[in-house]
């Protein structure tokens, strides 16, 4: 009797522990980490942790030595756990849907999502290993094909179960916060914040409403690239975007299956300014033009080095990080950027809920000079810091996409808002003009 | 005793039911729900039912439009499946031993490698630079290579290349189900070899053969990957759609009216089939 008591005793007490759990996270307003209930003797304080297994193993003892009855015994551990809070232990531990809770400020993990491949790779290798090796917080990565396939993800998951993520442009920061997963940054608490170029922190800013939401880490821009054994530098700079509708080229072209893209270089080969799109059924019509001479719409980076790289696409619009990457390989890859190309905003943005100390060491982190610059000539990801602040090596000067002087001239950032309010209705229409063409 | 065995039988076929009830028709049921919701700002699914989400389809030429196209992928790559499939089962038939077990495993073992590869290696035969090219320009059939891949005729052959096993299996059990006495009766009162396959084989096949046609159908009609690796421009099928319906959009009632309307085209192929060939072959009992 003795015995079993005692193992129910020492599950009141673990009930005890766990809600002692609850209620700290519960007042500090944050939420759990996943699987935090389990492991929450690592996060109470060790003075209480010994303090209630001090109690309990008093208990424990005076009733098997006989000096409590057993009414007694089973009355004074429940007051001990009521004491902890078991009831908000009890509650959790039913699994209590949709509640907030505290995010512990001493995780032992988090969670980064990514777009997997080389673009993870980089920041894995450069910022989240050394981040880790530095602050004893280990960093569980996952992937995303999209970002929309992501915003899917989170909105199906429970608070905390997705921590940072790469936003891939302005327009997906501007969702994220419309949908109310956004938390506005002490931008105090990231120094190196101050080394941005001011147009890039307005990409953000302007989009919610003033507060940074999300730290931009690099940018991206789609340039055209071009086997340059089979179509000269002359030809490309000469018909600039609607090089993409050449017709001598009909069969040797690729794009990608990206609406915005698309309306994007639509925009630019009817000249429009894409952020002031006047007559949208132009647009639709050159989309309807392109299809008739490329061959391939890709949806993937891997798939666009494929094609270019293989010699099958002899011109497409391409993802400059992957055109910088082929170069590196030796293939006979040239880009040209068009004037009026769209230059978006990558960058790191916590989502609502999780743990933040650490989110901005990763950010101050991305944003060293060290990194930025890694990450520029081993990936090919054009930075974001004053240029004035890296060394200019030839590698770095061929980045496309970098300005060495920091005017960013000749390209446009995509207005968030503009594209945000006719998303829906022109994701519709460009996968229906590829359906009827 | 009969009461029992009634109690009995119904406890028996508890654990199926619950599962199709659970993995099959609980999911259906959510999806077919959601079907007559709305989507509203930011992509935000609108918990009210309505029948807006189905008047948009149904005014909508599109899906339609993808949904004819895709049926008639699915029955050119299925009619083509099922007579290269048959010959290879009957060839299958008439080996023994060994051979038969070489060539059993020639058939299953490709299934091993993941689908997504498999179908990847179709580029590098259909490409412009693939085998096939390769192959016709070095014997000077050709001048300028085919433009073979993200055509088509590339899906169709991807969907050939996947769909063999499920055909071939299906009709060689069908076939290995024939008392081969039969054939010799049908030898000894004077039929041909063409007249005895034709009059007597065929016949006794045709329940594999169907199922192998209903499988292939299904399989073919809800395909993705393929489209997406082989496709270009011009080979949107109505899977693809679906995906960029609830994935790229966001827009989760529209894709789920999708979802019940090729449902229901399945639904619709599957009852054809019970019509004319009858569900008793799938669910025939040996007797003891």
């Amino acid at each position: 009797m003795a015995e079993r008591t005692s193992r129910f005793g020492d599950l009141l007490l673990r009930l005890a522990l766990r809600g002692e759990h609850r209620v700290a996270m519960l007042s500090a307003g944050g939420q759990p980490q996943p699987g935090s209930v389990f492991r929450c003797e690592t996060i109470m304080s060790t003075t209480k942790k010994s303090e209630i297994y001090r109690q309990g193993e008093r208990l424990i003892g005076r009733f098997k030595d006989g000096d409590l009855s057993r009414r007694e015994f089973l009355g004074r551990v429940g007051a001990l756990a009521a004491s902890c809070g078991v009831i908000s232990g009890g509650a959790a531990l039913a699994g209590v849907p949709g509640r907030a809770f505290a995010a512990s400020a001493e995780p032992d993990s988090v969670r980064f999502d990514s777009w997997g491949g080389v673009a993870q790779k980089a920041d894995e290798m450069l910022v989240m290993k050394p981040f880790s090796a530095k602050s004893g917080v280990s960093v569980r990565e996952g992937s995303y094909g999209s970002m929309e396939e992501f915003l899917a993800k989170v909105q199906t998951s429970r608070p905390g179960d997705y921590n940072y993520f790469s936003l891939t442009n302005q327009m997906d920061y501007l969702r994220f916060c419309q949908l109310g997963y956004n938390v506005a940054l002490d931008e105090k608490k990231i120094p190196r914040l101050s080394t941005i170029s001011p147009d890039i922190v307005a990409a953000y800013k302007s989009a919610s409403g003033g507060a940074l939401c999300a730290v931009p880490t690099f940018l991206t821009v789609i340039t055209i690239a071009y086997n340059n054994t089979r179509v000269t530098q002359g030809d490309v700079e000469r018909e600039g975007a609607n090089i993409l509708l050449d017709s001598a080229l009909k069969g040797h072209i690729a794009g990608e299956d990206n609406w915005f893209r698309r309306i994007w270089y639509g925009a630019l080969q009817t000249g429009q300014n894409p952020n002031r799109i006047t007559d949208i059924d132009a647009v639709w019509e050159k989309i309807r033009e392109s299809r008739s001479v490329v061959f391939k719409y890709y949806q993937s980076g891997a798939e666009q080095m494929n094609l270019l790289g293989t010699g099958s696409a002899w011109l497409a619009d391409a993802w400059g990080i992957r055109v910088y990457a082929l170069k590196k390989q030796g293939r006979p890859i040239s880009s040209f950027m068009p004037k009026g190309i769209a230059m978006s905003v990558g960058g790191l943005m916590p989502l609502k809920g999780s743990p933040i100390e650490p989110y901005y060491q990763i950010a101050d982190l991305m944003l060293s000079p060290e990194v930025q610059f890694a990450k520029a000539v081993q990936y090919g990801f054009p930075p974001v810091i004053d240029p004035h602040l890296l060394q200019k090596t030839p590698e770095l000067l061929q980045l496309p996409g970098f300005d060495p002087g920091g005017a960013h001239a000749g390209v446009i950032f995509p207005d968030a808002r503009y594209w945000s309010e006719n998303a829906t209705a022109w994701q519709a229409q460009y996968r229906r003009v590829f359906i009827e063409a | 005793m009969k009461m029992q065995q009634n109690v009995i039988g119904r406890c028996s076929a508890l654990p199926a039911g619950l599962s199709l009830t659970l993995f099959v028709w609980a999911p259906l049921l959510l999806i077919a729900a959601y079907s007559f919701f709305s989507s509203g700002v930011g992509a935000q699914v609108v918990y009210s039912p309505t029948l807006v989400t189905w008047k948009a389809v149904f005014r909508d030429r599109v899906p339609f439009l993808v949904l004819a196209r895709t049926v008639e992928m699915t029955a050119i790559s299925v009619a083509t499946t099922a007579l290269v499939g048959y010959i290879a089962a009957l060839g299958l038939w008439n080996t023994q031993g060994r051979i038969r077990l070489l060539l059993f495993c020639g058939l299953i073992a490709p299934s091993w490698i993941s689908y997504v590869v498999r179908t990847m290696s179709w580029m590098q035969i259909l490409g412009d630079n693939g085998l096939v090219n390769s192959i016709l320009m070095g014997a000077k059939v050709i001048h300028s290579p085919l433009h073979l891949l993200y055509t088509d005729f590339a899906v169709g052959v991807g969907m050939i290349h996947y769909l063999m096993p499920f055909m071939i299996i299906n009709v060689f059990v069908a076939l290995e189900s024939v008392d081969r006495n039969v054939m010799h009766a049908a030898r000894t009162l004077g039929a041909g070899h063409w007249h005895t396959f034709w009059s007597v084989i065929f016949p006794l096949t045709l329940p594999g053969l169907a199922t192998g046609l209903l499988i292939c159908t299904i399989l073919t009609l809800g395909s993705y990957v393929t489209p997406l690796i082989l496709g270009g421009p011009d080979t949107t099928y109505y899977s693809s759609l679906i995906y960029e319906t609830f994935i790229t959009e966001l827009n989760w009632p529209l894709g789920a009216a999708l979802v019940c309307v090729l449902l229901a085209v399945m639904g619709a192929g599957v009852l054809l089939y019970g019509k004319f060939v009858g569900f008793a072959g799938l669910t025939r009992r040996t007797e003891a």
